[in-house]
């Protein structure tokens, strides 16, 4: 079903609460616009990729509530309420997050387009499994496609990560 | 383009505004918004299902009823549905498990719709609430009649398999989240050494997941060995009608299908 924009009835944009990366945001959102729009271009982070838009790549993969999810595929309106973190929010005034270290020093990144969803996705599984095997991660980034690294580096990187986050000290 | 994201607090009135509005229904947003990004449908309205209280699983009496809205990544965590574990293993990566629902999977189109192919093996009822009220309705006629604009699937319910009954097999061109050549479902029951009741449902096979009735056939009242399985997958094949799509040819289809077929009736480990 199409209709032409005249056909349209006039609809009011809708203000979002969100807390993204730990700060509290209140947004005008336009009706159905996704959360990765409103996460790039109203707050200017930009950390999150738009790939494909179908849900096939999982470049704009953030967590909502302490999940993984498709942020081109999530209306902002249905994440009302919602903790929402994206890459930016990893990074502490003491430096890199572990699991960003250990994606450089092993080389986990080339073009770097798909590194931030790895990355958020990386976290998905190491919050809820620290110390994961081999296929455990490999099944994390299941949804994630990159199309530079042939992946060997990224599960090599998020190993590491798991080791480094369990030799912290827990707070 | 704006559209208007409309959020029912109840199947009913997901229905009336749907009905009102012309509306499309939409779940987890995992087939749909896609076609928005793409431009390839740009209804005024949406109406989510998201709020209507139409998630949770509930089980007792060896009886399984799924809410429609219930994330396909909630029935890995539901230890009495362990069965349908390897369903969701290969069902997209994590993300979309998170967001992607029960119901909506009943919509996906060939040769997706994994847990839809689950359901027709375990002859599923789906409970419907439309305009006069609410009706159950087998999957099987879903398949066939699909269900009225406006009409909303509730929930799913089905029996919970035999211990030792159940079998699936999704053969894919890459390890995970993959859609299937072919993928084959089966729910036995067996007594005295033969099996006494079958349903094996197969996708990459028509526009829908489908039933081979006659691989059935075959298989009831046979001991369950190999040279029955391997019947049981020729009689598939003879009555499939295998499709092509960008995952495989139909030719490619029909000769991989008994091999499958073959395979998921004897538990055979691997894709």
């Amino acid at each position: 079903m199409t209709t032409s924009p005249a056909d349209r009835p006039r609809m009011r944009s809708s203000f979002v609460s969100l807390e993204v990366n730990g700060r509290s945001r209140e947004l005008l959102v336009e009706p159905g616009t996704m959360l990765v729009d409103v996460v790039r271009d109203a707050l200017g982070l930009t950390g999150t990729k738009y790939g494909c838009g179908q849900g096939g790549c999982g470049a704009c993969t953030v967590l909502v509530d302490g999940r993984a999810m498709l942020s081109c595929l999530l209306p902002a309106e249905l994440a009302d309420g919602a903790s929402v973190v994206t890459i930016e929010g990893l990074e502490t005034p003491e430096g890199l997050h572990p699991i960003q270290e250990s994606f450089v020093d092993k080389l986990a990144a080339q073009c770097g387009f798909c590194t931030p969803g790895m990355i958020i996705a990386a976290k998905a599984l190491l919050d809820r499994v620290p110390d994961p095997t081999r296929e455990q991660v490999v099944e994390a980034i299941a949804g994630n496609v990159c199309r530079c690294t042939g992946y060997e580096p990224i599960v090599e990187a998020i190993l590491d990560a798991a080791a480094r986050l369990r030799a912290q000290p827990s707070s | 383009m704006a559209i208007a994201l409309r959020q029912p607090e109840s199947a009913g009135a997901a229905c009336a505004v749907a009905r009102e509005e012309a509306a499309p229904l939409v779940g987890g947003g995992t087939i749909l918004y896609r076609l928005v990004n793409e431009g390839r449908l740009l209804p005024r309205s949406l109406v989510s299902l998201h709020r209507a209280g139409l998630g949770g699983i509930e089980i007792s009496g060896g009886r399984a009823r799924i809410g429609a809205t219930t994330r396909i990544a909630e029935l890995a965590a539901e230890p009495e549905l362990g069965f349908l574990a390897p369903v969701v293993r290969l069902f997209g990566g994590p993300a979309l498990r998170n967001m992607a629902t029960v119901g909506g999977n009943l919509f996906a189109r060939q040769p997706y719709g994994d847990l839809g192919l689950c359901f027709l093996a375990l002859d599923a009822r789906l409970h419907i609430v439309g305009e006069p009220g609410e009706r159950e309705l087998a999957i099987e006629s879903f398949y066939a009649d699909g269900i009225a604009s406006g009409e909303v699937v509730a929930a799913v319910e089905f029996l919970l398999p035999d211990p030792g009954g159940w079998r699936f097999r999704k053969a894919t061109r890459r390890t995970l989240n993959a859609a299937a050549v072919i993928g084959v479902a089966a729910s036995l029951t067996q007594g005295g050494g033969r099996v006494s009741g079958a349903r094996i449902a197969l996708s990459g096979c028509g526009r829908t997941p489908v039933r081979s009735k006659a691989a059935e056939d075959v298989v009831r009242g046979s001991v369950l060995d190999e040279t029955t399985a391997r019947r049981a997958g020729e009689a598939a094949a003879g009555e499939a009608i295998c499709f092509t799509d960008a995952i495989a040819s139909a030719w490619y289809r029909r000769r991989v299908l008994p091999v499958h077929v073959r395979r998921a009736l004897l538990g055979e480990d691997g894709r």
